[in-house]
């Protein structure tokens, strides 16, 4: 064996042997446990999602002028936050504020509008008689879920006040198709067959509205 | 033939200190694969060696805190709970141990036992703002919201 390579035998047996036992221990053995603070950095939150949280557990506990001013100061230091925005905008609608909810719900792109708020914005839009801004948001609504027997009987309403009787019907058909013992919705139904000229279908789905 | 007798010794010297070592130590060689697994991420994997260890009477705040850490991440909450109650039992005065057995007891939905834990700690650090957050979102979640209202206030600065 040349000597090179057997100083390299001998280096690596010796690595070998060191490489065991206490060095290893003491590199990668035994540690400290996670000193950390009493929070974690990364846990610390923010003045303003405090504050939006503030916000939202005042509303919880209608004290909703109170909410609404906490959820003024986040969107004065968040101006993009969508959906403080939207709950601010909710807040308002269950306040009456109805002028001031719509103007908040504007502001925001209508596909970051959950269901509640799309609900409140055409129930908005409903109150002012802006059937055409109403609409879209209900089938929205209705797509998305189509068991929203809600949203789908505002949009049957809604098509009958705009004497769009046959779109009306359809709708209110899949309603009674799946609240069948549903008297207030088949009275609606029965108004709206007698608006279309349907009189006879109108009596009959009334008469079963009696006792 | 002196040199390579040399070298034939210490190769087996070599082979049998490693031997050795893997057999005395043989703990620490599961836990540094264990951490190898953590390091990775690999939870599910390093989760039986951690818990065969300290089954074992491995004594490590590391191992233990580690194994809490990973039934956390892999959403184990009943044995993240017990992992953090050795953790106590081991160390009472481990206040990063109370608060995430706290946020344990959140996610389980004991809601009581979360808000006694943060108001035991904050008679200690009135003044820990992120304190008093944790304790109005518990109160929140409890349906106590004009405790919570009153804390977040706290934590803002607007009440004392």
């Amino acid at each position: 064996m040349k000597p090179s390579g057997k100083i390299l035998a001998i280096v690596i047996a010796i690595g070998c042997i060191c490489l065991n036992g206490w060095i290893i221990d003491t590199a990668c053995g035994q540690q400290k446990a996670p000193e950390g603070s009493i929070v974690p950095k990364g846990d610390e939150v923010p003045e303003w999602k405090a504050r939006w949280e503030l916000a939202r557990v005042l509303s919880y506990a209608k004290r909703y002028g109170e909410s609404v001013a906490e959820y003024q100061k986040v969107l004065k230091e968040k101006p993009d936050l969508h959906e403080a925005k939207i709950e601010m905008a909710k807040t308002l609608f269950w306040m009456g504020k109805k002028d001031e909810a719509l103007q908040a719900l504007e502001e925001v792109p209508v596909a970051k509008l959950d269901g509640q708020a799309r609900s409140a914005l055409a129930d908005i839009y409903i109150s002012q008689k802006r059937y055409d801004r109403a609409e879209p948001l209900l089938r929205d609504l209705v797509v998305k879920e189509p068991k929203d027997h809600r949203a789908r009987l505002k949009l049957a309403e809604l098509l009958s006040w705009n004497k769009r009787y046959k779109e009306s019907i359809d709708e209110y058909e899949a309603i009674l198709n799946d609240l069948p013992d549903d008297k207030q919705v088949r009275r609606k139904y029965g108004l709206v067959l007698m608006w279309s000229g349907r009189h006879s279908d109108a009596a009959v789905q009334l008469r079963k509205t009696l006792p | 033939m002196k040199a390579r007798t040399a070298i034939i010794a210490l190769l087996c010297i070599a082979a049998a200190t490693t031997l050795a070592y893997r057999t005395i130590n043989r703990d620490w060689v599961i836990y540094r694969h264990a951490e190898m697994l953590y390091k990775k991420k690999e939870y599910v994997k390093a989760i039986p060696y951690y818990s065969s260890l300290l089954e074992k009477g491995f004594k490590d705040p590391v191992a233990l805190s580690r194994l809490g850490e990973m039934y956390l991440a892999t959403s184990d909450l009943d044995k993240a709970r017990s992992v953090y109650e050795a953790m106590l039992r081991n160390d009472p005065l481990n206040m990063w141990a109370r608060v995430t057995i706290a946020d344990i007891y959140m996610r389980l939905g004991k809601y009581e036992r979360t808000v006694g834990i943060y108001t035991m700690l904050l008679r200690s650090r009135p003044e820990d703002k992120h304190l008093h957050i944790l304790l109005a979102r518990a109160l929140t979640a409890k349906g106590d919201f004009d405790g919570a209202i009153s804390h977040y206030k706290i934590a803002l600065g607007e009440e004392k």
